[in-house]
Formats: C-alpha cells, structure tokens, sequence
C-alpha cells in the first residue's frame, strides 16, 4: 500500500482553544481602559507638533493595541460560533486559569522569606516544601530537591556572586559564622 | 591578523573556556529535557552574565541558544517529544525512524545535520562580516526605523493563522515599552501616581515571567510524563558520511536558515517549516516524509541549527533583534555599554572576531559532547516535569531578585508569569510581546532621532536604504493578503479542510 504523504503544514496548523473568545474579550475590555486613560495619564504639550508629543507614541500603540484586540475577538467568536465545540464561558479551563495562583503565592512567599532567613535556608525550606506539595512523597525526591536547592545557592551566590542580600536571621549567629554566610550563602 | 591574533588570545583566557564548556554542555541538558528550552534558561541567567565580561556571558548564552538545538532533538527523536518547540519537525521522519529501529542513525544524522548548519552559518556570517561593516555604517535613523518596523510587521504575519494575535500582542508589547517617565520631555505615561512604574517595565522581570515562570507554572499544574528510553545502539560517528551524500538539501536548508536568521521578526521555526517543504518537493521520494526520510530529518535539522549565529548578524549590525533570544541578549550588550550597531565592526571588530570563533568553537565541542554522552543525556528526559516546575520556579528567583532585590519586581514577574501561562494554554505566541518591547523602544528612539529631518511623511522612506526597507514590507504585506485569500478560497471550495 502506498505511503500517504505527510507535509510540514501540521506545526503550522493552529487549533481553536477553549476560553479563547472570553480571553479576547478581557483582552477587549483592558485596551479600552486603557485608551479611556490616555488623557489622564499622558501629556500633551501646547505649541508642540503632534510628532514630537510624548501622548503620541502611546497613542499609536494603543490604537493598534486595540485593533488587533478587537479583530482577535471578532475572529476568536466567529470561529467558536462556527465550529460550536467550546461554550463562551468553558469553566474547567478558566479554573485551570487559576491553578497556577496557589504556586504564584508560593513563589511571592519565597521572595518575602528571603530577605528574612537568608538565602540558603530558605532555597532549603521552599524547594522540599514544593516538591512535597507537587505531589512526591519519596526521601529520595525531597533529598534530591534539597540538593538542587543547595547547589543553586551555590552557583549563584557563592560562585557567581549574584546580589541577594544577607537575611536579618544570619544577624543572630556568631560573627565569623555570619559574615561568611552574608557574603556566600 | 592582528585582530584574529588578539581574537586567540581573547579564547584562550579561562573564563572563556569555561563559558564555552558551560554554554555547550548546559545547553544540551537543557535542549534534552522537554519543558525547559533555551528562553528560560537564558532569561535565568541573564542577570548572572551582567557581572561576567561581555564576551563571557555572551559565549555562554550563544552557546546555551545552539546547543540546546542539537539537544533538543534527542527527545524528538527518541520519544516524539521536541525538547524545544524548534525541533518539532524532528520528530515527523526522527521518531518514525526510532519506530523502524533506527534511533542511533536518526540521531547521528540528526547531530551531523545540525552541525553543518551550525557551522555553514558562522562562515556565513564570516563571509558576510566585510560586507556587513561597508553597509551597515550607512543605515540612518530612519533606515533603523524602517528595519525595526520591517520587524514588527514581519513577527506578526509570521504568526499563520494567529495573526490578530501577534499583532496584538506585539502592540501590547510596545505599550509596556511607553510606561514610566519618557526620556525627552520627562513627562510621566501611565504610571497612575505610581513610584515603581517611573522607571517603567524592566525587560528582563518582563522575560522571567513570561518565558521562566509561566513555564514553572505549566509544568507544577500539568502531570508527569511516563517514558522508557532504551539506550541508542549503532555507531554515532556515520552520521556525517550519510550527510554527505544529501549534501544539497543539508545546504538549502542552511541557506534558508540563514536567511530566516538575518531576517528579524521570523525565526527558526519558518526556518524550518520552508526547508521541509523544498526539500520535499525537490526530493526524489517526497511520499517517505513523515515516515523516516533522512532528507527530512536533515532538512529540518540543519535549518534550525543555521540560525543563531544568522541572527547575530541583524542585532550586531543595526542592533535589532530578530526573536526572542537574541533580544535577551541585547540586555548583555546594554549593560556593559556596548552598543551593538553600525559604529560596533569599527570600534570593536576583535570582540567581534572572538564571537565568531567562539559561536565556531561551541559547534565542535557540542558535537563531541552528544558523540560521546547520548546514552547518559536519556536520563534526564525523565525528570519528573512537577519536579523540574519546583526547580524553574526557585531559579527564577534568583534572575529578577537579582537585578535590583526589588519585590515590587518579583511581584510584577509572577503577574507576567500568570499572564504568560494562561498565553500558553490559548497556545498564544508570547515572542511578539518581547520583540514588541525590544523593536517598540528602537523605533520610537530612531523615530524621534528622525524628526529633525522630517517635513512630510514621505521623508522617512526618501533614502535608498530605508525606501527598500519600506518596498519590502510593501511586498510582504501584499504576499502575506494574497496567502490568506488563497486560503480562504481554498477553504470555500473544500469546506471540509
């Protein structure tokens, strides 16, 4: 029998997405808040040329902004209506929507430890902490996450010397000891 | 010779050596492991190269970027998953040719593919090195103008099928650019009374989100993957004796690569979709593709791998990127006060000869690392994804607290972050929103830079240079209208495609 031939369309090909219509439409809705604000919060100067306003350049990139936002939305309902595989409103993908909040929280709870514990301690306590939460319950995962954590630190801190400031904790320890934590970990 | 003297001597430096080892071997690890990809490593690291040298950090970013194609086809091949979105037609003739139990020899042909377009590339951009410092001295600011706009039209009507999108996106990508207090007159534009938003969005928390976090995000909500990769039997070393017998298709697709490359705005993706497609229809046997044709393979392999150091030519010479890497790197340039442009291949043509020796030098020794390591780079395909999630997401901490221990910035990156996740559910391109940020910033400077001269509209396309720019984007609108009405007449007389 022979071969049905395949070409390369396939990577380009661009399939219709749950909540897409809803996505344009808040997209929609903030790029006409937007254009409402242009008059508040850009300035235009009296005796200048339009050119040389500095509301010009804003201007022209919330116009196309909204354009394109609002053709996005035209074509996003129009293929939705057309193909009727998805409602308006596809709840389980706008809770999938949320999901990612819980771990943006987590990753916001990191940055505000940092400064507090250090760096080090703290890489020890969220990465485990993370990886318990997603799911792995072996010592060998944890153990393997502490590693990680600890050689992130190491790499960026001790080696690469990335500015992440010493936590107020390293305060509380003896000075040898603090200063070389301050400075590596 | 001089300079190429001072160029060895430059690579030869321990800090150099290293970043190339650390370039080329993180690269690969990072192209093997499906969910990472070079845009999140490299915007991790970012901040990390701003204390190294320009020439090291940027070694080991161009390094990360090539390598991680090489590595990337690891997966495609031997488990259907491209390890970056880039290698996607790897897997179309790859893991067909895994299926018929020839796995080492896609691999060999896969790793022999992308160095020659690896290599044909950087000669390219050798070759062309001359040629680029006579012209480039020569483009104006409106000719910079015209070249960023030619950008921006060309990263949304690359987009098939998603251009609303990419034009909106990229739009959304230059508003980002206006916020914060503007350089000329020092007013205020949309910062709402806000301090933080004065000095507008920084590209790099702006990156971190949408490339390293969000990706965080998709791999901590999405479930692991279950795959059994058997080790790669056969001799890895054949592959370039079969090569040489497609040599044509290896070169037309290099060609295209570069091409791509030096076009801003397209990228290896088209890249790789129009070498596929000429080698298919030059091919002597065009109904093997998608069933283990070794052109194809070949084809989409040696484009991709032809781009990184093709679209060095457009950031280096006029200081435009063409996608999203590269943008990154501009910061690296930005940082340490090179300007890259026209003045840059006669201010500083030994930086630039050490690039190319060391974009040369990442090529071998990739290639001599996957010779050697295949067997053992399988183990990492199967890090757990919720795992590596964890991971990304405490490395990219360290890219935005970095930059100036701001908060503020981590929590304006975990909203980015959101954004760029719920942009990858859509299956929406996040690219246009940087490259709008980038080319945005470019062309409203070249812009205002062009005023002086300006009397009437017709004055910013009055020189040869930008007046072609300006033809060509003419031609790629009208190219780009009559594709999508065949498509729609297509569509009309086929109602069932």
């Amino acid at each position: 029998m022979a071969q049905k031939q395949s070409d390369a369309s396939g990577v380009l090909a661009v399939e219709e997405q749950p909540g897409e219509a809803i996505f344009a439409l808040a997209v929609c809705v903030a790029s006409a808040a937007l254009v409402l604000q242009i008059d508040d919060q850009t300035k235009w100067l009296e005796g200048s040329s339009l050119l040389v306003q500095p509301r010009f350049w804003p201007s022209l990139c919330l116009a196309g902004f909204s354009i394109f936002a609002l053709c996005h939305l035209l074509s996003s309902v129009a293929r939705q209506v057309r193909s009727g595989k998805y409602g308006f409103f596809p709840w389980a993908e706008l809770a999938n929507w949320a999901q990612p909040m819980e771990y943006a929280l987590y990753f916001m709870g990191y940055v505000f430890l940092v400064p507090q514990l250090g760096y080090l301690p703290t890489t020890l306590l969220v990465l485990p902490a993370l990886t318990l939460r997603s799911g792995y319950r072996k010592g060998r995962v944890l153990l393997a996450a502490a590693a990680v954590g600890l050689c992130t630190v190491l790499v960026f801190k001790s080696f690469l010397q990335v500015r992440i400031p010493g936590g107020h904790f390293y305060e509380l320890l003896p000075d040898g000891l603090r200063n070389v934590l301050i400075l590596y970990f | 010779m001089e300079i190429f003297l001072s160029a060895l001597e430059t690579l030869w430096r321990l800090d150099v050596i290293l970043a190339l080892l650390v370039g080329a071997v993180g690269g690969v690890i990072i192209g093997a492991i499906p969910g990472v990809g070079p845009a999140v490593a490299i915007a991790i690291l970012l901040p990390a190269t701003f204390s190294m040298e320009p020439i090291v950090g940027l070694t080991m970013l161009l390094g990360i970027y090539g390598a991680s194609m090489y590595g990337g086809a690891i997966p495609a091949i031997l488990i259907n998953t491209p390890g970056t979105p880039v290698n996607a037609l790897t897997t179309y003739d790859g893991h067909a040719m895994t299926r018929q139990g020839q796995a080492g020899r896609a691999l060999s042909l896969a790793y022999s593919a992308s160095f020659f377009g690896g290599i044909f590339s950087v000669i390219c951009l050798v070759i062309l090195s001359p040629y680029i410092a006579k012209v480039a001295p020569l483009f104006g600011s409106r000719d910079i103008l015209m070249a960023a706009l030619l950008g921006v039209i060309l990263v949304v009507i690359a987009h098939r099928g998603q251009t609303f999108a990419a034009g909106m996106l990229v739009f959304f990508g230059m508003f980002l650019d206006t916020v914060g207090m503007e350089s000329v007159r020092y007013t205020k534009r949309f910062t709402f009374d806000q301090s933080w938003l004065l000095s507008g969005f920084d590209l790099i928390v702006v990156l971190l989100g949408l490339f390293a976090l969000s990706q965080a995000f998709v791999l901590l909500v999405g479930r692991d993957r279950k795959t059994q990769v058997a080790p790669v039997a056969g001799k890895l070393f054949s592959g370039m004796a079969e090569l040489f017998r497609y040599k044509r298709v290896a070169a037309c697709s290099s060609g295209f690569g570069v091409i791509m490359g030096i076009i801003p705005g397209v990228g290896e993706f088209l890249a790789q979709f129009f070498s596929y497609t000429l080698a298919q229809n030059l091919s002597k046997e065009p109904q093997r593709f998608g069933h283990g044709s070794p052109e194809g393979l070949i084809a989409s392999e040696s484009a991709n791998n032809a781009v990184p150091a093709a679209a060095m030519i457009p950031l280096l010479a006029l200081g435009i990127p063409g996608e999203a890497l590269t943008a990154m790197m501009l910061s690296v340039f930005y940082v340490h006060s090179i300007i890259p442009g026209p003045a840059l291949f006669q201010t500083q043509p030994d930086f630039l000869v050490t690039l190319y020796l060391c974009l040369f030098l990442v090529n071998i020794l990739v290639l001599v690392v996957l010779m050697m390591t295949t067997n053992t780079l399988l183990k990492v395909i199967n890090v757990p994804g919720r795992f590596l999630g964890a991971c990304i997401l405490v490395l990219s901490f360290v890219g935005v607290y970095s930059l100036r221990n701001s908060i503020i910035d981590c929590a304006v990156c975990a909203v980015f972050g959101l954004i760029g996740y719920i942009l990858k559910r859509l299956k929406l391109p996040l690219v246009p929103i940087i490259l709008g940020m980038v080319l945005g910033g470019i062309m409203e400077q070249r812009f205002r830079a062009s005023l002086a001269r300006i009397e009437t509209p017709l004055d910013f396309i009055n020189r040869p240079i930008s007046g072609t720019i300006f033809a060509i984007i003419i031609i790629a609108l009208i190219a780009h209208c009559v594709a999508l009405i065949r498509a729609r007449n297509k569509r009309l007389l086929n109602p069932g495609i």
